[in-house]
């Protein structure tokens, strides 16, 4: 953690006294009370953890996979995964955290099994077409097109995967769920720093990813 | 991409998507054109990452739970073989395995090879004694003489 900071060094954070906020113990909450009860194979517990969390879990895997009938059998696998493995779960980051990680994770195996993402990934992307996607503006006023969404997709899973399991997790939180860096401090009990710096870098991962698919063996001989 | 930038990057990025543009007040981006650029590939890449939003919370079908606890049990009823041939960790190790096997396996082809073992020669312990003398008489040793000679065609024969 130190060698991430000291690599990549982010100027000192002004009102430094204000900022040493007491870091939230996720070993002291509601939630940690329930996770041991589930570790102690409390079934009762275990149902309420599927319950709370259970639409959470549906709706980030229809965000990635946009498919309903895959995202029941991905979500009963994800939480078969937390009930075998939570008693691994050691508390430095929230259930919400963990539980997000493993669904990341099933929908890249998934994916990874299937091969969906071959369809796009390595065929039908032209090297003008990965261009304008990546480099499209923002926000503009005129809606893309269904295919068009369906490439950006496609697009951004592939880019995805060419980061670790780890930032994957994060920049999806931060932008996918909307959690800030201080939110994301408290959820996966790093510092706002470290997060920062992971944010970068995995940004700048994907950034990278982007430009080696623009520059990949699919580019079109030139006329 | 300079430090300054680096490090309100998020805030950047945050306020870059709620008003839509890459533009920024900031005067280092306004004049770096290398920090503006990376700037708005990422704020590009996050209206990408924001794509993957589902539009509206999902809730399982009615049953969900019981699915979920059916498929807990059948997972814990497979073999321990199943679960290690499913890992990771599982399949490599099964790998590693072959390719020892395949290594030690070659080695020993060609050592034995190399040691003649493996020729195709058929070695055959006899005990019989060609050399035995022919003694008596005429008619005995012509007997005993045919009899080394039927020996060592039947010998030959094999």
């Amino acid at each position: 953690m130190s060698g991430l900071t000291a690599t990549l060094p982010f100027p000192a954070t002004t009102g430094g006294a204000t900022r040493a906020k007491t870091r939230l113990d996720h070993r002291t909450t509601e939630e940690a009370a329930l996770v041991r009860r589930v570790q102690a194979h409390d079934e009762i517990a275990f149902r309420e953890v599927v319950e709370r969390y259970q639409a959470k879990v549906f709706s980030i895997i229809y965000g990635i996979l946009r498919n309903r009938n895959d995202a029941e059998d991905i979500a009963q696998q994800v939480f078969a995964k937390i009930y075998f493995s939570i008693g691994h779960f050691d508390f430095r980051s929230s259930l919400l955290t963990w539980i997000y990680k493993i669904t990341v994770n099933e929908c890249y195996d998934y994916l990874r099994k299937k091969r969906v993402r071959k369809l796009v990934y390595e065929s039908d992307f032209s090297a003008d077409e990965t261009h304008r996607i990546v480099n499209s503006e923002p926000a503009t006023d005129q809606a893309p097109s269904v295919d068009e969404r369906l490439a950006q997709h496609d697009l951004i899973l592939k880019l995805l995967s060419k980061i670790s399991e780890e930032d994957r997790s994060l920049i999806l939180l931060k932008e996918v769920e909307g959690h800030s860096v201080e939110e994301l401090s408290e959820m996966t009990g790093m510092n706002e720093n470290t997060i920062k710096v992971k944010l970068f870098r995995a940004r700048q991962k994907l950034v990278k990813a982007a430009q080696r698919l623009e520059k990949g063996p699919l580019t079109p001989p030139s006329i | 991409m300079h430090e300054s930038i680096r490090h309100r990057l998020e805030d950047l990025l945050s306020a870059g998507s709620s008003v839509g543009g890459h533009s920024s007040p900031d005067g280092h981006l306004a004049s770096c054109s290398e920090c503006s650029s990376e700037v708005a590939v990422m704020q590009s890449q996050g209206v990408l990452l924001r794509s993957l939003r589902a539009s509206e919370e999902l809730e399982p079908p009615p049953g969900f739970y019981a699915r979920v606890m059916q498929r807990i049990e059948e997972a814990g009823v497979r073999s321990v073989w199943t679960a290690f041939a499913e890992s990771r960790f599982g399949v490599r190790l099964a790998y590693a395995s072959l390719t020892i096997a395949i290594i030690l396996g070659s080695y020993v082809v060609s050592a034995e090879r190399r040691d003649g073992h493996l020729r195709g020669q058929t070695i055959v312990a006899q005990d019989v004694d060609y050399a035995a003398p022919v003694t008596g008489d005429l008619a005995h040793q012509r007997d005993a003489v045919l009899e080394n000679i039927a020996l060592r065609q039947q010998g030959t024969a094999r």
